[in-house]
C-alpha cells in the first residue's frame, strides 16, 4: 500500500496543497539524491526543482503501478541523466576533456564529528566525492539502497533490471567504495 | 555448496540488514562458516553500508518551495528574472540573428551563403566564423571576437591563447 496514495490522488486532481505536502516530504531526499549522483554539485536544487515540475505535469498520468516514491525517483534519475548529458556536451563544446583520473579525495585528516554542522558538511562532501569516483551504474544502485533507503525490489523496478543485477551492483559498488571511505572510519 | 561468486549478492543483502529467504540464508551461513574471504567481505559491506546510511541529510534552501511554486504557477519569480541563464537561453536566437545580420552587413556578401561557405570565403580574416574552423583557436577567442569584433585580429596564430 502506497503511504502517499491519498495525497497523490488529490494532487493528480489538481490540489496544489496536496502536492506541496508531497514536495515537503520528498524535497530533502531528492536534493540528496541529486547531490550524491552529481559529486555534490551546486546544481542539485535546480535538478530537484525540475524533478518536481515534471512530476506535477505528469501526475495525471501516474497510474500507481509503483509507489509514488519509486516513480519520483525514476523522474529524478532521468533529470540527473539529462544533466550529465548536457554537462558532457558543454565540456566537449568548450574542449575541456573529462578528467582521466577520478576526483581527488581530500578526505579530512580526522573523521568529521557528525554532531557539528561543519563536520556534517565535510562528511557529506567526502562521501559524495567517493561516490563520484566509482562507475555510474554502481553509484546509482548503491545510492538508491544505502543513501535513499529504497528496497532491492523497488530499485530493480526503477532501473528495470533483474533483482540479482541490483544485488551484484550494490556488492561491487560497496567494494569499490571501501578503500575510498577508509579515511572516514577513524571516529567510528 | 555456494561459490564465492554466488555468495556475493547474498552478502550484499545481508550486510544492510535486508532479509534473505530461509533457504538462501542457510546456504550463505554454510558458505561463510568455511570462507574467511567472504566473512571479511561481509564485514566490509556492513561497514560501507553503515557509513552511507550515516550520510548527513542535505539542507534545502528556505526559498526552495517558493521558487517551485512560482514555476508551477507559471509566474517568473524574482530569482528566475535574476538568473542570467534564463535570459541567455531566451535571447540566444535574437543574438544569433543580430550577429548574422551584422556580419553580412560588414562583409557585404552579395548572395546568401551557407555558414561554412561564408567562413571559407572569410578565411584569413578575423571574423568569428572563420575562427570557428581554426582548431588552434580557443573558444575564449571565438567568443571574444564575436563580442568585440576584434579578438586576436592583430596577432598571428602564435598569439592565440
Amino acid at each position: 500500500m502506497d503511504a502517499d496514495r491519498a495525497l497523490v490522488q488529490a494532487a493528480a486532481a489538481g490540489d496544489r496543497e496536496a502536492f506541496d505536502e508531497l514536495v515537503r516530504k520528498y524535497q530533502a531526499p531528492i536534493v540528496g539524491l541529486a547531490r550524491s549522483l552529481t559529486a555534490g554539485s551546486a546544481d542539485a536544487e535546480d535538478i530537484a526543482q525540475e524533478v518536481f515540475v515534471r512530476a506535477w505535469r505528469s501526475l495525471s498520468g501516474f497510474r500507481g503501478d509503483s509507489a509514488f516514491r519509486t516513480w519520483l525517483h525514476r523522474i529524478a534519475l532521468n533529470v540527473v541523466h539529462s544533466h550529465h548529458s548536457r554537462a558532457s556536451r558543454l565540456r566537449r563544446f568548450f574542449q575541456a576533456p573529462a578528467p582521466d583520473q577520478p576526483p581527488e579525495l581530500d578526505a579530512p585528516e580526522a573523521a568529521p564529528d557528525p554532531s557539528d554542522l561543519e563536520g556534517n558538511i565535510l562528511l557529506r562532501d567526502a562521501i559524495d566525492k567517493a561516490l563520484a569516483a566509482i562507475p555510474q551504474e554502481l553509484r546509482v544502485a548503491v545510492v538508491l539502497r544505502d543513501v535513499q533507503g529504497l528496497d532491492y525490489r523497488e530499485i530493480a523496478d526503477l532501473l528495470r533490471v533483474p533483482l540479482g543485477t541490483v544485488e551484484s551492483r550494490i556488492f561491487r559498488g560497496r567494494q569499490r567504495l571501501r578503500p575510498l571511505l577508509e579515511p572516514l572510519r577513524g571516529g567510528r | 555448496m555456494l561459490s564465492c561468486t554466488d555468495a556475493a549478492p547474498l552478502i550484499a543483502v545481508r550486510a544492510d540488514g535486508s532479509l534473505l529467504d530461509e533457504a538462501a540464508g542457510a546456504r550463505l551461513d554454510e558458505h561463510l562458516a568455511g570462507c574467511d574471504g567472504c566473512r571479511r567481505a561481509l564485514s566490509d559491506q556492513q561497514s560501507v553500508a553503515a557509513m552511507l546510511r550515516a550520510r548527513p541529510l542535505d539542507p534545502v534552501s528556505p526559498q526552495f518551495a517558493a521558487r517551485l511554486a512560482e514555476r508551477l504557477d507559471g509566474r517568473p519569480g524574482v530569482l528566475d528574472l535574476a538568473d542570467w541563464r534564463v535570459w541567455t537561453v531566451r535571447l540566444a536566437p535574437v543574438a544569433a540573428v543580430l550577429l548574422l545580420a551584422a556580419s553580412l552587413l560588414a562583409g557585404g556578401a552579395p548572395a546568401p551563403l551557407s555558414l561554412e561557405e561564408w567562413a571559407v570565403s572569410n578565411a584569413g580574416s578575423s571574423s568569428a566564423a572563420s575562427l570557428l574552423w581554426d582548431s588552434e583557436v580557443t573558444t575564449d577567442v571565438v567568443l571574444e571576437t564575436m563580442v568585440t569584433g576584434a579578438g586576436e585580429a592583430s596577432g598571428g596564430p602564435g598569439d592565440v591563447r
